[in-house]
């Protein structure tokens, strides 16, 4: 098991390098200058700013060279510069990461607590009505568009009904709790500043339910699934025929087999709540890792995106 | 009774009686349900000019925002222009730009698993490695970052999305072509002479396309939210060219005029779930174990 597991993890480094040469290209292939886009105008028309910008950068050398000293940095922990916010990309994360770890986090744990009951309620039911309803609402929480979904939910919940405070992490008039974890809710709670606690957890929750829509849907489907492939396993029908109770043959045997596929799905679901995660944080003004990835995708700003892609990496 | 023996000998026979053995066990009601929805869009879309007499770039400022009615049946936008109009004509970038994307994927996705699960060895390493590499990127973030370097417009968001869907399909044609080197029919031709590129793409191919077309077909609904994604960012068709999710990001700007942003997702999310639905009906259909043990 061991000699398993360190050849996986072996065999990621091939992959994460790869990550960055594919980055790098990508980046590289930009037919515009990143120069002209960081100086102002009338300091591109003066060729030696130019060439000293250049310099400073390392632009001026061959790529190769870039791209080794960039490999270099990296495994000493220096992941660049980026070139949009003009700060170390460590430190962009550090700031970014911890709301979006918050959000996804919340948003997974609701969505499990969600989606196991709903999957086997619909996977013992298989073929009613109340499987027909499950199948179909996460079917199209799916399908649903989210960024449309977040756009008319702010607009009911904020601006008409007034329930649901304004976008960001915190209430302009709340200073954020002292740092430890950087999640707000667990750092408030810690300081015991309830009123911050519950502020934050507020202004989680309209965000939480968009992203939900998708991981609910994803969770669900595959619960059931799982669970109609357990059901009707041979062990069960030896438990059931001892004379246990229903409940028991799906709690105690029948619900853990089905879990273990779903639960190694999480984690992916996990890292795919990224892209969700994009749309939403720009949508709800949250200061997370996807309108980071947003700002460094739109500005081919190749240390963040090369920054963004190894924290979420899936592999 | 009749199911059982129609599901048991699936495996030694022809693509076409296998589709049959498969056509016989579909739970029909999703299925035609999923084709109807994606029919009647593809209907509406092709016979746009027939079905409303408005141009979807025809400003009339005069009659902006005006709420739907009988005679602009999804009201209109900012610009005074017909939504529903647009909303038709807007399916004329969003579905051939979401199935071009999908073909492109499935097209160098195939080969390069193909040639990977043929030839085995370095070459099997490499593609499957890169293919590894690809997956790990966050899929939206690749795509927005190849579309933002290429400049934002239509063909360079199709382009985008094909450069981050293709190594699914690498691994499943991968899969399916290791499983069928090994059989019987594959070594005899092999044994008459055959030589390999013949083997690969007149004896393998064949019998491993019509599974990844299954695989591409479901897909599409995926493209679909994916491509009106890259629309909503601003990196897919550019204004004043309407598209679905660029509508939708244009709408964004006036919520209470709740018509021209919800309109345009209404496409996007019945054929997204159209898609999905044929999708589960033929997973259902295939898979002995969710369909339950067969007495």
């Amino acid at each position: 098991m061991i000699r398993y597991i360190v050849r996986r993890l072996l065999l990621l480094i091939p992959v994460l390098l790869g990550m960055t040469l594919i980055a790098f290209a990508v980046t590289k292939a930009v037919p515009t200058d990143p120069i002209i886009a960081s100086i102002s105008q009338e300091a591109s028309n003066h060729p030696e700013i130019v060439a000293a910008y250049r310099k400073e950068w390392g632009l001026d050398k061959p790529l190769s060279i870039q791209y080794l000293t960039y490999v270099k940095n990296l495994l000493h922990g220096d992941m660049g510069v980026s070139i949009y916010t003009h700060r170390p990309v460590v430190d962009d994360l550090l700031d970014y990461l911890p709301a979006t770890v918050e959000l996804a986090t919340v948003t997974i744990f609701f969505s499990v607590l969600l989606s196991f009951p709903l999957g086997i309620l619909a996977a013992m039911r298989r073929g009613g009505i109340t499987d027909f309803v499950v199948r179909m609402l996460t079917l199209a929480g799916v399908a649903m568009p989210i960024f449309w979904l977040a756009l008319a939910l702010l607009d009911i919940f904020y601006l008409h009904l007034g329930w649901a405070p304004a976008p960001g992490r915190l209430d302009y008039a709340l200073s954020p709790p002292p740092p430890v974890t950087r999640l707000y809710i667990i750092d408030s709670l810690i300081a015991g500043e309830w009123s911050v606690a519950w502020d934050a957890l507020c202004h989680l929750a309209l965000p939480a339910f968009v992203l939900a829509t998708w991981s609910v849907g994803l969770l669900t489907r595959m619960m059931r699934a799982s669970m109609l492939s357990v059901l009707p396993q041979d062990f069960l029908r030896s438990v059931r025929s001892k004379g246990a109770s229903d409940f028991y043959v799906i709690r105690k045997h029948a619900a853990p087999n089905a879990m273990i596929p779903v639960v190694t799905v999480i984690g992916l679901a996990y890292g795919d709540l990224l892209s969700g995660a994009l749309l939403v944080e720009t949508i709800f003004g949250w200061p997370g890792i996807g309108r980071y990835a947003y700002n460094a995708a739109v500005h081919v700003d190749f240390p963040a995106i090369i920054g963004v892609a190894l924290t979420s990496t899936r592999s | 009774m009749t199911e059982s023996v129609a599901a048991a000998p699936v495996a030694g026979r022809s693509p076409l009686s296998r589709l049959a053995a498969v056509a016989r066990r579909l739970p029909n009601a999703e299925l035609l349900v999923g084709l109807a929805i994606i029919v009647t869009w593809t209907i509406l879309i092709a016979a746009a000019p027939v079905i409303t007499k408005f141009n979807p770039l025809a400003q009339q400022i005069a009659l902006r925002l005006q709420p739907p009615s009988a005679v602009h049946w999804f009201g209109t936008d900012q610009l005074g222009r017909d939504v529903f109009a647009r909303v038709l004509y807007g399916g004329r970038e969003s579905l051939p730009g979401a199935i071009c994307v999908v073909a492109l994927g499935f097209l160098v996705g195939v080969s390069l698993g193909a040639v990977a699960g043929y030839c085995r060895g370095i070459v099997d390493d490499v593609v499957m490695r890169l293919t590894d590499m690809v997956l790990a990127f966050p899929l939206i973030v690749l795509a927005m970052a190849v579309a933002a370097v290429l400049g934002a417009s239509l063909m360079h968001g199709i382009i985008a999305l094909a450069a981050v869907w293709w190594p699914p399909y690498v691994r499943v044609c991968r899969a399916l072509v290791l499983d069928l080197s090994n059989k019987e029919y594959v070594v005899a031709s092999r044994a008459a002479g055959r030589g390999s590129a013949s083997i690969l793409l007149r004896v393998i191919l064949p019998n491993a396309v019509p599974a990844l077309l299954v695989m591409a077909a479901i897909d599409i609904g995926r493209a679909i939210l994916s491509f009106s994604i890259l629309g909503f960012l601003g990196l897919g068709a550019q204004p004043p060219q309407p598209e679905w999710g660029a509508m939708v990001s244009t709408g964004a700007a006036v919520m209470d005029d709740w018509w021209v942003a919800t309109f345009p997702a209404i496409p996007i999310l019945t054929l997204a779930f159209a898609f999905n639905l044929i999708g589960d009906s033929i997973r259902d259909a295939l898979d002995p174990w969710v369909g339950g043990r067969r007495q």
